[in-house]
């Protein structure tokens, strides 16, 4: 079924602890039919609990407030059967930890088989078939005898194209994927992004991707917010996002990546995020700012708009540009000053 | 005066799993390749080698025979001068604090019911490096030396984020104070704005103290900014090495290709990036170049039958491919 259906969250908010814990503070997204979104940001910034609250897979004790709606359902207002209905067939999700996800005392076949049985009433052999040709489509070879295998037979990257065949069996028109490739090494990374870029395509899937990795989002998705401390701190299409970071968060985030032929030291953000209790007035990423000043501290900063379908949560945007990226202060003032003087 | 290497490992060989625990289970013993084969380098002091490569290659293998946390099979692993493999347990325990090693995560590598202090302090007092009463002068210098606050000494682990944890695994590890460093995967499970801290504390450290660091890591691109030197590793064995001043552009491996265009990046690398490879699945092939079933560029009968020499082709870059010692086809002549 190609997507048809847009997903769009409002006001997103979890909270733990009676709401003295707020993790995801009113977070707002739209994603349109097959459009692949990628969420980015560091652990704690709440773009996991983003992505999990939209099937209901919140711990428990997280209370959760706004709107969620995929087409014409109100995610947050169904009832659990109805959800459990939802999840795997027009929603599916993936997980960072496929050896976590997966039962390791069925076959991989078995598994794949079990869910398409779940979605649509047929045999087992048709099942089976059904399996193995999605083991097939995810680029697992010799799927046939591959199926008979347990979990553990497989490799970290071959378990998480077993979990993509999982999620893909009942042609979701959303694929929901939660870090799916920070677990493996760059060589299987980079062909699990292939697979998931390709199947997208062909399914017409819409897709939220949630990654730590900027360069990871660059490569496959079309939109990317960036989340920190749990707000959406900038949001727009990837390459200008990435070309012209428009929120210091960004574009800290950017310069610490090396880069080829870099040298001397990594632009690295000073500090850390702030922890869930801290509830500071104004711009939460204020205290690493370099471009910080007492507006920035004193009010709540809204997500403004920075250009066509662009937006960021900074009052001091048009001075990112020219910002020099933050130098994390070193231990050794005498070599800060000698990079200085390379002009790094 | 030629300048010594302070650690020299001459064909160090490490087997795993002989087959004996499988039998048990009445299982025929399994065919398996080394996790290292012959692995040949040397670090001068205060030197920083790179070593990169996919999971399985061997780099975690090599770092824990380095600092004889398991005796190899065969090979010397010689620290300054002295035959490290060679030496019974006692002595070893002597030189052991003199190469530390600092694991990927830093969640599992503290002891969750030590507080920071006592974990550091262990340190030195084992090792006798400081008087009794001078140890908790000498844990809050350690902890200043990587940026925490004197405080952290009397909490616990859980209190830290996955940064600081670190950070507290480097004051430990200083704490033996090493001549070699060997820091495996440090930057792998933090955040990006979090490794970028941290990366730039080892080389801080590393120029502070004059030791010297192997930097093992997958990403080539952070490896290449950390270190000036880098040994690129394969089914166990050293493939290609790097030499200074040598950019990766000039990496001529196709694995080495494929493992820098697998970095996922801001920016296209259209000069340096090489075939895309497939993942490693069900093991190296048993004989021949462990590269040969998975290599875009095979052609030679050689490579399914033989392993390729490691060897010179030029200003100390040491290669180890048919392919390219053949002198076809250079690699980067296909993709220019």
């Amino acid at each position: 079924m190609p997507a048809r259906d847009r997903l769009t969250v409002e006001d997103l908010r979890v909270s733990f602890a009676r709401g003295s814990l707020e993790a995801v503070r009113g977070v707002s997204l739209t994603i349109a039919p097959g459009e692949a979104y990628g969420l980015v940001g560091e652990s704690g910034s709440g773009k996991s609990l983003t992505c999990r609250a939209i099937l209901g897979l919140t711990p428990p004790g997280a209370a959760v407030s706004g709107r969620i709606t995929y087409g014409t359902t109100s995610l947050l207002d169904v009832g659990e059967e109805e959800m459990e209905r939802l999840r795997g067939s027009r929603i599916a999700m993936i997980f960072q930890d496929p050896m976590a996800s997966l039962n390791p005392v069925l076959t991989v076949g078995e598994a794949i088989a079990q869910i398409v049985r779940s979605h649509a009433p047929m045999d087992r052999a048709a099942a089976r078939r059904r399996a193995v040709e999605m083991m097939e489509r995810v680029g697992i070879r010799e799927a046939a005898k591959r199926a008979d295998a347990y979990p553990h037979q497989f490799s970290g990257g071959m378990r998480q194209r077993i979990l993509i065949a999982m999620a893909l069996s009942a042609r979701p028109s959303l694929l929901l994927a939660d870090e799916p490739t920070t677990a493996l090494d760059v060589i299987v990374q980079a062909e699990i992004l292939r697979l998931l870029d390709r199947l997208r395509r062909e399914e017409r899937m819409s897709m939220l991707f949630v990654s730590h990795n900027l360069a990871v989002v660059a490569n496959i998705c079309e939109r990317v917010g960036v989340m920190y401390a749990g707000e959406l701190v900038e949001e727009g299409p990837t390459r200008e996002v990435l070309l012209d970071p428009r929120m210091p968060y960004t574009a800290g985030l950017i310069a610490s990546m090396p880069g080829p032929r870099a040298s001397g030291r990594l632009r690295s953000i000073a500090g850390a995020p702030p922890a869930l209790h801290e509830s500071a007035g104004g711009c939460r990423f204020a205290p690493r700012c370099p471009l910080a000043d007492d507006d920035c501290r004193q009010q709540r900063i809204p997500l403004i708009d920075v250009g066509t379908h662009r937006q960021a949560r900074c009052i001091r945007s048009e001075r990112v540009s020219a910002m020099a990226a933050p130098v994390e202060p070193s231990a050794r003032p005498e070599r800060l000053a000698s990079m200085e003087q390379d002009g790094a | 005066m030629v300048p010594e290497p302070i650690l020299v490992a001459e064909g160090v060989t490490k087997s795993y799993g002989s087959g004996d625990a499988l039998r048990v289970f009445g299982k025929r013993k399994l065919a398996s390749r080394p996790a290292l084969i012959n692995a040949s380098l040397s670090l001068m002091a205060g030197e920083t080698l790179g070593i990169v490569g996919e999971s399985g290659s061997g780099k975690s293998t090599l770092a824990r025979n380095l600092a004889l946390l398991e005796r190899p099979d065969a090979g010397k692993v010689i620290f300054k001068g002295e035959d490290l493999t060679k030496l019974p347990e006692s002595a070893l325990r002597r030189c052991r604090r003199r190469i530390q090693i600092i694991y990927q995560d830093p969640y599992v590598s503290l002891n969750p019911r030590m507080r920071v202090g006592d974990a550091i302090g262990e340190v030195l007092h084992v090792h006798h490096l400081v008087p009794r009463d001078r140890i908790t002068a000498r844990v809050r210098q350690l902890l200043d030396q990587v940026g925490l606050p004197s405080a952290a000494a009397g909490r616990y682990p859980a209190d830290f984020s996955g940064g600081q944890r670190q950070r507290i695994c480097f004051a430990r590890a200083l704490a033996a104070e090493p001549d070699v460093l060997i820091a495996d995967e440090p930057v792998s499970a933090l955040d990006v704005s979090i490794q970028a801290q941290i990366v730039n504390l080892l080389m801080d450290l590393r120029d502070q103290l004059g030791v010297a660091v192997i930097f093992i890591g997958h990403d080539l691109e952070l490896v290449d900014f950390v270190a000036p030197r880098i040994a690129v590793m394969l089914g166990g064995m050293i493939v290609e090495m790097l030499p200074p001043q040598t950019s990766l552009d000039m990496a001529k491996h196709p694995y080495t290709r494929a493992l820098l265009a697998a970095v996922p990046s801001l920016q296209a690398r259209p000069s340096v990036a090489g075939e895309p490879i497939a993942e490693l699945a069900g093991g190296f092939p048993l004989s021949g170049c462990p590269f040969w079933d998975r290599c875009p560029y095979r052609y030679d009968p050689r490579c399914e039958k033989e392993t390729p020499p490691l060897v010179d082709v030029g200003g100390g870059h040491l290669l180890a491919s048919f392919y390219v010692h053949s002198g076809m086809a250079g690699v980067s002549a296909l993709h220019t």
